[in-house]
């Protein structure tokens, strides 16, 4: 006890540190602590809400990107489609009016082909009428003197054949 | 030059010796607390200035406790312990190293001879401080394990009959317990107490320029001794939450 003296240790002293301490212990808890370490996880608290939003933020971002692509692919497809079709259509439509035009054409042909046809046949055959009369006529002249009426009748006859 | 090992009493309140060790503990205890009220005024989500500064650090003890304990709600609880004992110990390391702690005083006759009594003197140049701190440390540590894993659990660490091993190792226990105390205590104020008496002697004898060195390796210390009484506390507390293996 004496050597404890001798280090200055009086149990008083030590009881009055030892209050210190836990008056310091208090109000530092009370004061400095609390408010401070409470405003940490106050703002721990708000920087893990606020990562979280931002993910979820992100995620929606990502997804809303990911449906504007399907959406504009979709477009893609679908305007590839429509100008597919109208290609198809035109080109049957033009296959078509090709196909008209060829057979009005060929019909145009054909009728005037038809009608240079009739035409010469109809030229044809006055042609033959009027012949055959000059004939007959040519040799009624000649043969009015021979007047044999028999022979005349058979000239005129293989004439007429001949001509027929 | 006197170099006295036991804290000098100044006056006396009503019987009770004031000593120079004990003035600087209050006036460290009104400093910190002033700080902690000016800090925590208004509290605002955006920190500034003083709370910042305590937020900084409290943060930095935080992390260094969840380092050891490894559990944030277990470091909640022990960080007022050990945040105070490192506060009040720093502070009054640093304190004690300000030009006129230790070397204003009055002169009384001492044994025949004139001796200065300084009016104020580094807190842990007292055994009273590091005393008291080290039974705080150790009883809390006790209580704490008492209370986290139930008494007869905590008492088989000393008292165990299992084996003649286990009761040499609870008989161990029990004295590395009181030896704490000790080391606690006697450590704290060897480091403060030598360096206070290895600065006297520098400015005895180099007033200028040389002792400067010695004062930096002392701010050094002060923080180091701060940091080793809190740490190792810390970890005891976590010793004590954590059952016998056997």
């Amino acid at each position: 006890m004496e050597a404890l003296g001798k280090l200055g240790i009086d149990g008083r002293l030590l009881i009055a540190q030892i209050l210190n301490f836990g008056i310091l212990l208090f109000l530092l808890h009370r004061f400095l602590y609390k408010p401070l370490l409470g405003m940490l996880e106050k703002r721990r608290v708000l920087i893990e809400k606020s990562l979280e939003e931002a993910k979820a933020i992100q995620e929606k971002l990502a997804s809303v990107e990911q449906m504007r692509f399907d959406e504009l692919q979709k477009a893609k497809e679908q305007a590839a489609a429509i100008v597919e079709q109208a290609t198809k259509h035109a080109e049957e439509k033009s296959v078509a009016l090709i196909e008209k035009a060829k057979n009005e054409v060929h019909g145009v042909v054909q009728n005037a082909r038809e009608k240079i046809r009739m035409e010469k046949e109809q030229m044809l055959t006055s042609a033959k009428q009027e012949f055959s009369a000059l004939v007959l006529l040519a040799s009624e002249q000649v043969l009015k003197d021979v007047s044999d009426k028999e022979l005349s009748d058979k000239l005129r006859e293989k004439a007429l054949s001949k001509v027929a | 030059m006197n170099i006295s090992v036991a804290a000098e009493k100044i006056f006396s309140i009503a019987g009770f010796p004031v000593t120079n060790s004990m003035l600087v503990a209050w006036i460290v205890m009104a400093l910190v607390v002033v700080l902690a009220a000016i800090a925590t005024r208004k509290v605002s989500f955006v920190p500034h200035g003083l709370q910042n500064f305590f937020e900084s650090i409290f943060d930095a003890i935080l992390k260094l406790v969840d380092s050891v304990t490894g559990d944030r709600k277990q470091s909640l609880q022990f960080f007022p312990l050990v945040a105070t004992i490192f506060i009040f110990v720093l502070i009054g390391n640093w304190l004690g190293l300000l030009p006129g702690v230790g070397s204003v005083g009055i002169m009384e006759e001492h044994e025949g001879r004139e001796v200065l009594v300084p009016f104020l003197r580094s807190t842990a140049a007292d055994l009273n401080f590091t005393l008291a701190l080290s039974i705080i440390s150790v009883l809390v540590v006790q209580v704490v394990g008492i209370m986290s894993i139930g008494f007869f659990k905590y008492m088989a660490k000393f008292i165990n009959f299992s084996s003649p091993l286990n009761f040499f190792v609870g008989v161990l226990e029990l004295i590395s317990e009181i030896a704490k105390l000790i080391s606690f205590s006697f450590r704290l104020f060897g480091n403060i107490f030598a360096g206070e008496v290895l600065l006297t002697v520098m400015f005895f004898l180099v007033p200028y320029l040389v002792p400067l060195p010695f004062m930096l390796f002392e701010v050094f210390v002060g923080f180091i001794q701060a940091m080793v009484f809190s740490m190792l506390t810390l970890v005891f507390l976590k010793m004590a939450t954590m059952e016998a293996h056997h």
